[in-house]
């Protein structure tokens, strides 16, 4: 099988991050949306309300003079002079966006295994390997072997992707275009620990 | 020397609803730019728990 070329990749996946930010109003977050379908298994479907404009206004009001009392209607000591009010029509919409339920996730992951299925079959077609492409790999584990490791790689990711509160896509790809500085570090980390680990076994193997 | 501000102002839709006005400029000043630790939805999101987009920093859920 043929990879396809690396520039290729680059610009398909800022296609799919930019599209999925324009399409969606959200950023890209695989591991997020398996964090998703995870928690609606152990705490149940999210029951928050979709609330916006008007109705959502009047809740924020209640619920701050509720907890604050006259406090809230004074600026705080800190405070900047206040900006004159804006026209009606030129307020921003307050909005509190209902996450998006299971069958979104399930549809992105689908899509997700079906642009891989295409990706393979274009470019030669679809072979299952249980194997890291690598003669040293191949010659050092056989049989179940690998797939215990891979199974063991596998799990290691996922315990980093859950530590650090995201992914390649989610710190990868949308934090570090937006310099986030956690997904800076945690992009670093990840990529610098593989290239270390990479040369590490390659020496040891030699 | 002010205390630090909360590490999930930037990706909390609730604090960016806070900045839409000076009523609510008040959740702002309790709790995110100064005790935050006592915010519910920090302490959810620090032990893994969703945080649902409705819930207040003291624990109350907007409804309709």
């Amino acid at each position: 099988m043929q990879f396809w070329p690396w520039y290729l990749g680059g610009v398909a996946l800022t296609t799919v991050a930019v599209g999925h930010w324009l399409l969606m109003n959200r950023m890209m977050a695989v591991s997020g949306r398996v964090t998703a379908l995870v928690n609606r298994v152990r705490f149940g479907p999210d029951k928050a309300p979709a609330l916006s404009g008007k109705e959502l206004e009047d809740a924020l009001l209640a619920a701050t003079l509720a907890a604050f009392g006259d406090e809230a209607l004074k600026a705080p000591p800190t405070a900047p002079e206040p900006a004159p009010e804006p026209a009606p029509s030129a307020r921003p919409q307050l909005t509190l966006t209902k996450p998006q339920g299971p069958g979104m996730h399930a549809l992105f992951f689908f899509g997700l295994a079906i642009g891989g299925l295409l990706s393979v079959l274009l470019a030669g077609g679809l072979e299952v390997s249980p194997s890291l492409r690598g003669a040293r790999f191949e010659a050092l584990f056989d049989g179940p072997g690998r797939y215990a490791v891979l199974l063991l790689g596998g799990l290691c990711v996922g315990f980093g992707t859950r530590m650090t509160g995201g992914c390649t896509s989610g710190h990868g790809l949308c934090g570090v275009s937006r310099f986030q500085p956690a997904s800076l570090l945690a992009t670093a980390a990840f990529f610098g620990t593989g290239i270390v680990t990479s040369f590490a076994v390659a020496l040891l193997l030699a | 020397m002010a205390d630090p501000p909360c590490p999930h102002m930037k990706s909390c839709e609730m604090y960016e609803i806070f900045t839409f006005s000076e009523t609510l400029a008040v959740w702002k000043t309790r709790y995110c730019q100064s005790d935050y630790s006592r915010c519910e939805r920090y302490q959810r999101a620090l032990k893994g728990q969703p945080v649902p987009v409705n819930l207040l920093p003291n624990g109350h859920l907007l409804e309709k």
